[in-house]
């Protein structure tokens, strides 16, 4: 019971009222070397749960492997995750130093023209979404699709019959997007302000009994 | 002057939500259970166990790209408050989502999550620690991650609360794709627009920290809820305060 229960909720409101008051120079009491510490010890737990998820992964592909479930996939996401690995631990045992240069490449040549052309796909995958979301709900599709056709007609390179479009967008749309962007804003900063009180009163427990 | 006032509304807001908790919780339990906004989203994710029973199909959980520890926090926890509202159903039907994270501490969370119920009556064995699963380490590794398994492990169901950014649209296409149940939730205003027009039913912004309220309308949970609705309610009032406050005395 009190280490399963009453320990690990403690300590959470403890450390986490320790790192609040920490932030609030009107109370003058030292807490930043606290806070400083704190931090550090949170950056290791993060480091051994990378680890954690890292395994994780490769657990989940063997899974998939054993169960013939797309085989091919999961054999050359853990032969690529093995030989990176191996690279590292053998660039680290050989030259004692990371091989930063070697993993640079990998990421520049591989992985990040990889993301990119990913990236490029949802400019086509939001036009997808917009016309499907004429089909589904008519009206809101409807008033999508022709704020999104007057954006894109009034903006370089298209920029249709000059600039005389152009106040449409800063009179019309730029308003009611950067409002609307606001009130979503402002409602999640609100919401999280809440969830954290929850966690430093102990009325949320999100950790395990 | 309009400054001053929107300091000392945030400072008295902040200072009463703790105290309007407790007070509304304490109503909430003596007194009604209040009628709360309709969210569709809500209906839909309370009927996915019993969809996943049916069809013999896990539904698919995701609770974002986040973790703990960094500055998306709060939206990770909220996403994971999702798994922690259906675990205590799935553990009681054997009938387990699979969820997905991208995030070493989000994995150990929501593998807790899940283990919960069986801890509590004692007995482990029905619990999967690969129920959680890390499908990528980063955001569009994790979405080519999903896409994937979507595509072959067929879930009868796909909801995506949490953090994400705008790799969500891949993931979202390939649940279109088959055909699935969508359900979306995200305080990103590019995932939003992306899971808009998509899903079946979206959460917007603060919505999603609404969950355990919704999932298992606890008297305590929605007094919170009360509380926060007053609060926003009254900032509402301090900004438009402060707006009229430097429209007319710019000084």
């Amino acid at each position: 019971m009190l280490f399963r229960r009453i320990l690990p909720v403690a300590l959470t409101i403890s450390i986490g009222w320790l790192v609040l008051l920490s932030f609030l120079p009107i109370l003058n009491v030292p807490l930043t070397p606290v806070r400083a510490l704190l931090v550090d010890w949170a950056v290791l737990l993060a480091a051994i749960a990378l680890v954690l998820g890292f395994i994780n992964l490769i657990g989940v592909h063997f899974r998939r492997i054993a169960r013939r479930e797309n085989v091919v996939y999961s054999l050359t996401l853990i032969a690529s995750a093995g030989i990176a690995l191996g690279y590292w631990i053998g660039s680290m045992v050989i030259d004692q130093q990371p091989p930063d240069a070697g993993l640079n490449r990998l990421f520049t040549t591989i992985i990040l023209p990889t993301q990119s052309a990913l990236g490029m796909l949802l400019a086509i995958l939001i036009a997808v979404a917009g016309f499907r979301a004429l089909r589904v709900r008519r009206t809101v599709g409807m008033i999508l699709f022709v704020l999104s056709a007057a954006v894109v007609a009034v903006t370089q390179p298209v920029a249709l019959f000059g600039n005389i479009l152009r106040p449409i967008r800063e009179w019309l749309i730029d308003p009611i997007t950067t409002g609307s962007l606001r009130g979503v804003l402002l409602g999640v900063a609100l919401g999280g302000i809440a969830v954290g009180l929850r966690l430093l009163v102990g009325a949320d427990k999100p950790q395990g009994d | 002057m309009a400054d001053r006032v929107l300091q000392v509304g945030l400072f008295v807001a902040v200072l009463a939500l703790p105290l309007l908790m407790l007070v509304f919780g304490v109503v909430m339990r003596r007194w009604r259970i209040p009628q709360l906004r309709h969210l569709s989203a809500f209906d839909a994710l309370r009927g996915q166990l019993g969809r996943s029973i049916e069809v013999g199909h896990p539904a698919h959980i995701s609770i974002g790209t986040g973790g703990i520890g960094a500055e998306d926090t709060l939206v990770t926890l909220a996403g994971a408050s999702i798994v922690d509202s259906l675990a205590q159903e799935a553990a009681d039907t054997g009938a387990s989502p699979v969820v997905s994270v991208a995030d070493g501490t989000a994995l150990i969370l929501a593998q807790d999550m899940l283990r919960h119920p069986y801890t509590r009556r004692g007995d482990i064995s029905g619990y999967d620690p690969l129920a959680v699963q890390t499908l990528g380490m980063a955001p569009l590794q994790y979405a080519v991650g999903t896409m994937d398994f979507l595509r072959h492990s067929q879930p009868v169901s796909n909801v995506m609360i949490g953090s994400f950014g705008p790799e969500v649209g891949l993931i979202i296409e390939a649940g279109v794709r088959q055909g699935l149940a969508q359900v979306a939730g995200s305080t990103d205003a590019r995932a939003l627009a992306l899971l808009y027009p998509s899903a079946n039913h979206v959460l917007i912004g603060e919505e999603i920290f609404a969950a355990p309220a919704y999932l298992e309308r606890r008297p305590d949970q929605l007094g919170r809820l009360q509380a926060q609705d007053m609060v926003r309610y009254f900032l509402i009032f301090v900004i438009i305060v402060a707006a009229v406050l430097r429209t007319f005395f710019p000084g």
